[in-house]
């Protein structure tokens, strides 16, 4: 479906993609992971067609992307970032136009303009001003706006930037049923709970490079360790954060140590440890470690800073 | 009160970091008070127009006609044309725009047996204030040279010299005279292109808006050009301007009595080049400024400037002679002469098509560069 080689975007003495290459097959759910300024609005702009890269190639179904090649443009749709509607105008009036935009006309596009308020419950609003909606309505509105002409690939730009929990919900459940018609979707955000929940694959992006890429368990694997330990901070739990240095990782925040074993390290040994230093199972608790682990091991750096 | 002054301070020192504010609030107002000091002639010490052609009909042999060519030729207000050769000639020059203003100087300037000077004012009055300020600086003149003139004059012994019959000046307006309402007519498209200057400026800063939104990126990524955005902004921009010229001079028409009828299809076409002007002015402060906000405050910098320079409020004639210079450069000069041409002097459209010309002329420029900008400009990314 989509094929990126060396992408390449300079904004003066900052790289904002470097040497991106990438592969998108038909029908995934591919999410690009990485914090704010990490290049990733950059990358959906290039693809979109709405920036020009300095270097590389984007092809959509072996067609380049360019100003000229309407075709390729025509198989994808963009839900950009901001609200990119207006507001002035009534949700059918938006959807109207954008369809009119990719050439639909008459009873097509009227069927579709329905059938897409209705996907995202707005058809009572249907006449009613875009700027008198929540952010959450404006938000699915937005969404649906990029597949009127039902686009083989969608890019979703952090869609659900300011969304209250209902409508976020609403947007999943959205783009897993299309997900699930076949639509290729490209979704990035820095919140690693969407990326779980949602993608298939997932490409993380820092400084412009896609730095680690594959499923969530590929990624996971790449981990030195299986489990976190998290347990209380403060008393004896400090005396055992000590004796755990050699053993792993151990981190300390809001409160509570996360202990991360090295390869090899066995959990009997834990609970041996703190068993002789008379601390009760009741205090630890194990989890599967998360995306947030894995970036913060790729590149030293919270996921959200 | 510690409140109210905390609020004050929160808005001097917002002002503060508003470079556009500072610019709009100081350096515009200041800039302004230059300029129009220039085009006004402020602190000329000589103030008045200067160089209005004026054509001279010295249809006398008498030597004192000679010597009042001479006293207009010194007139720093008058560029005296002396290749017309009879009335009719000037006649038909003033038609055709060559020159507003003809003194024809009969051969009966001065005849035995009558006191007094006998002359005819030839004039297109299309601007009230300049006809006035031309036809007291030719009194002027005539009145000052009249007492050396008469001294030549033969004796007319019994005609009682009064000062009615010293100089007897015949005006003849040869353009607008059947213009039903001249004065409506006269400034109507003064005001009609501020106002669209100012309506269609706006719509093209709107552009910033829609960039804010996002609006451009969900287009540039369906199968919509750069240029088809551009494009459209300009078709929007002069379909806009051309309603609004219209729906203005209907309103003259019925307010004020301003024939709109009969001359509406070179009207629609000067509306239309008008509109063009605008639209691609707006568009290229918006492709050279960094935001809406740098957008309002060039464009209203140069719509005063515009208006002042091209002749909306103060005839072009009255400014010193650089400023003449530049005036034909604006859209707003040949948009005004092109409303005056339908409107009051009533031409044809061989006539009119200069005037066409150079307006389609500057609107194709404007939009050339606008179009270029904005292609390359951050507006679409």
């Amino acid at each position: 479906m989509l094929q990126i080689q060396g992408l390449r975007k300079q904004y003066g003495p900052i790289t904002a993609v470097d040497d991106i290459s990438l592969r998108v097959d038909d029908g995934e759910f591919f999410g690009l992971l990485g914090p704010n300024g990490a290049g990733k609005s950059t990358l959906m702009s290039l693809v979109a067609n709405v920036l020009k890269p300095d270097e590389g190639e984007i092809r959509i179904d072996d067609a380049a992307i360019s100003d000229r090649n309407s075709r390729a443009r025509q198989s994808l749709g963009l839900a950009p970032q901001g609200i990119a509607l207006y507001k002035e105008l009534t949700a059918f009036q938006n959807l109207c136009l954008f369809g009119e935009i990719y050439g639909l006309r008459g009873t097509t596009l009227r069927s579709r303009v329905d059938e897409m308020l209705h996907a995202v419950q707005l058809t009572d609003r249907a006449h009613q001003a875009v700027r008198t909606f929540s952010g959450g309505m404006q938000r699915r509105l937005n969404l649906v706006a990029a597949l009127l002409h039902r686009p083989k690939l969608l890019l979703c730009d952090e869609p659900t930037v300011g969304v209250d929990p209902h409508s976020r919900n609403a947007i999943f459940e959205f783009l897993q049923a299309r997900a699930r018609e076949g639509l290729t979707v490209i979704y990035s955000t820095h919140y690693m709970e969407e990326a779980e929940r949602l993608c298939s694959r997932i490409g993380i992006i820092d400084h412009g490079k896609i730095i680690a890429i594959g499923t969530l368990d590929e990624l996971l694997r790449r981990l030195p360790f299986e489990d976190e330990i998290r347990f209380p901070a403060g008393g004896a739990c400090d005396a055992l954060a000590t004796r755990l240095q050699g053993e792993g990782e151990i981190l300390r925040a809001d409160e509570i140590y996360r202990f991360r074993p090295r390869a090899g390290y066995r959990l009997s040994s834990f609970f041996l440890l703190t068993e002789s230093m008379g601390l009760p199972p009741a205090l630890f608790s194990s989890q599967r470690p998360t995306l947030e682990a894995l970036f913060l091991h790729l590149t030293g750096q919270q996921l959200r800073e | 009160m510690s409140a109210v002054l905390t609020l004050v301070k929160k808005d001097f020192l917002r002002v503060r970091v508003n470079r556009v504010a500072l610019l709009l609030l100081f350096v515009v107002p200041l800039a302004l008070t230059v300029l129009f000091g220039q085009v006004y002639g402020v602190n000329r010490r000589d103030a008045g127009p200067v160089g209005v052609p004026l054509a001279v009909i010295n249809l006398s042999s008498d030597p004192g006609a000679a010597r009042l060519v001479s006293a207009l030729q010194a007139e720093r207000a008058f560029r005296v044309i002396e290749s017309v050769a009879t009335a009719e000639q000037a006649r038909s020059a003033i038609r055709n725009n060559d020159f507003r203003f003809a003194l024809v100087i009969p051969s009966d300037l001065l005849q035995p047996g009558r006191i007094g000077l006998h002359l005819i004012f030839l004039s297109n009055p299309r601007n009230t204030i300049e006809t006035s300020t031309v036809y007291g600086i030719l009194q002027k003149v005539i009145y000052t040279t009249a007492p050396q003139l008469l001294l030549h004059a033969p004796a007319a012994p019994d005609a009682a010299p009064g000062l009615s019959q010293l100089v007897k000046i015949d005006a003849e307006q040869v353009i607008g005279r059947e213009v039903k309402s001249p004065m409506a007519t006269l400034v109507i498209g003064g005001w009609a292109m501020q106002f669209l200057l100012f309506g269609l400026s706006a719509s093209a800063a709107a552009i910033y808006t829609e960039r804010d939104l996002g609006l451009y990126q969900r287009l540039l990524s369906a199968p919509v050009t750069r240029a088809q955005i551009v494009w459209g902004k300009f078709f929007y921009g002069l379909i806009l301007g051309i309603v609004q010229l219209l729906v203005l001079f209907l309103a003259g028409g019925w307010l004020y009595g301003v024939d709109i009828v009969h001359h509406l299809a070179p009207l629609l076409l000067v509306c239309a080049l008008a509109a063009a002007n605008c639209i691609g002015m707006g568009l290229l402060i918006a492709a050279i400024m960094p935001n809406a906000e740098a957008s309002n405050g060039a464009a209203t910098l140069l719509i005063l400037l515009m208006s002042a320079i091209g002749g909306a409020w103060f005839p072009v004639s009255f400014m010193p002679p650089f400023i003449q210079s530049i005036s034909v450069f604006t859209p707003v000069y040949w948009a005004m002469r092109g409303f005056e041409q339908v409107l009051w002097s009533h031409d044809s459209w061989a006539q009119l098509l200069p005037t066409v010309a150079m307006l389609a002329l500057i609107a194709a420029a404007l939009m050339a560069i606008a179009s270029w900008r904005l292609r390359r400009s951050s507006v679409f990314q």
